[in-house]
């Protein structure tokens, strides 16, 4: 039997209470893609709530990041044989119904790697000042250091090819935050990266993010030393 | 170097050493892992005990510091590799798991 073609890979920390809405979501807007939900060492019902929804669960026995959990997914992706990819957020903040716009870019062969940006015109999404801040400067980092005109480039709702799946799993991945060290990676390799405008939703009232706490200055520590090794060491474009 | 100087020293290589000597004991750290330790306590006993001239104390604490310095980037770079070890068999086991989850008969699951 020949794998469905399409996969969406849905990190997941301690998400059990609003996962079932978004496999729910996925199932009405998106029925052809298989789903697979990487549970990263929740302490909740994660992983039972994500197999009564229908999904193919991997689980770490530790929480080992969300960059991590996305190399997992992408693993299985790869050696299941899928050719299309989407990743999406179990907050709720990408709603099911905009996998369509990424998964249309990525047939109409308008990138390798499909973003889908909350800044493009789609939705009235308003960030924190402090993360619209952090956006702008990875922005500006993103665009001088690909010259593309990147408007979204921490956004983790994107869709892959199978060629940028490979350059993910046998290059350089973080298992923290696969932001723009990585795009710069990808787009070094060769891979056209292309944005497509996309609504998000804020997070959930109540919900754990990684980028609470402490986490922004570790967030801006690890790309202060990752980017320009980024820079400096990743392959140049073919 | 002042005789107090000198006393901690002393105080702070013996200190390590038998902190080393028993973490060893009862298993929290690896000999392997212990050598670093090791070196920089008799480096500190060295110069607690050593009575050297002020003009040679300039030159052996920054020596020491060195030491310090490669005992814990060794120890970094150590840590980071257990990590992406930890990374990897995490992973495989998450997908050996998903694939006995789907085939539980033992079968090769296609």
């Amino acid at each position: 039997m020949s794998p469905t073609r399409s996969v969406a890979i849905i990190p997941a920390y301690n998400e059990a209470r609003v996962l079932p809405g978004v496999l729910r979501g996925l199932k009405e807007c998106a029925p052809e893609l298989d789903v697979v939900v990487v549970d990263d060492g929740s302490g909740d019902d994660t992983a039972q709530v994500a197999r009564q929804g229908g999904a193919t669960v991997l689980r770490h026995v530790f929480n080992l990041g969300y960059g991590a959990a996305l190399e997992t997914g992408f693993q299985y992706a790869w050696q299941r044989g899928y050719e299309e990819v989407v990743t999406l957020d179990a907050d709720g903040q990408h709603p099911p119904s905009e996998v369509v716009h990424l998964l249309a870019a990525l047939r109409a062969g308008r990138g390798e790697v499909i973003l889908g940006s909350r800044f493009l015109g789609r939705g009235d999404y308003q960030a924190p000042w402090l993360r619209r801040l952090g956006i702008a400067v990875f922005r500006c980092i993103g665009r001088a250091a690909t010259g593309l005109p990147l408007t979204d480039p921490t956004t983790g709702f994107q869709a892959l090819s199978r060629r940028a799946l490979r350059v993910c799993l046998y290059g350089h991945w973080p298992h923290d935050y696969p932001d723009v060290e990585v795009l710069i990676h990808l787009h070094r390799r060769g891979l056209t990266l292309t944005e497509v405008p996309v609504k998000m939703l804020p997070p959930p009232e109540g919900d754990v993010s990684m980028h609470d706490g402490l986490m922004p200055l570790y967030y801006v520590y690890k790309n202060a030393v990752a980017i320009p090794l980024a820079l400096l060491f990743a392959g140049r474009p073919s | 170097m002042s005789v107090s100087q000198s006393t901690w020293l002393v105080a702070l290589g013996g200190g390590l050493l038998l902190l080393t000597l028993d973490l060893l004991r009862r298993r929290r750290l690896r000999e392997e892992l212990a050598w670093g330790w090791f070196l920089l306590s008799v480096l500190l006993l060295a110069l607690g005990w050593g009575e050297l001239p002020p003009e040679e104390v300039g030159v052996a604490l920054p020596l020491v510091g060195g030491a310090a310095m490669v005992v814990g980037l060794s120890l970094s770079v150590w840590i980071s590799t257990l990590s992406r070890q930890v990374q990897t068999l995490t992973r495989e086991l998450a997908l050996l798991r998903a694939q006995v989850e789907r085939d539980p008969e033992g079968g090769h699951g296609g």
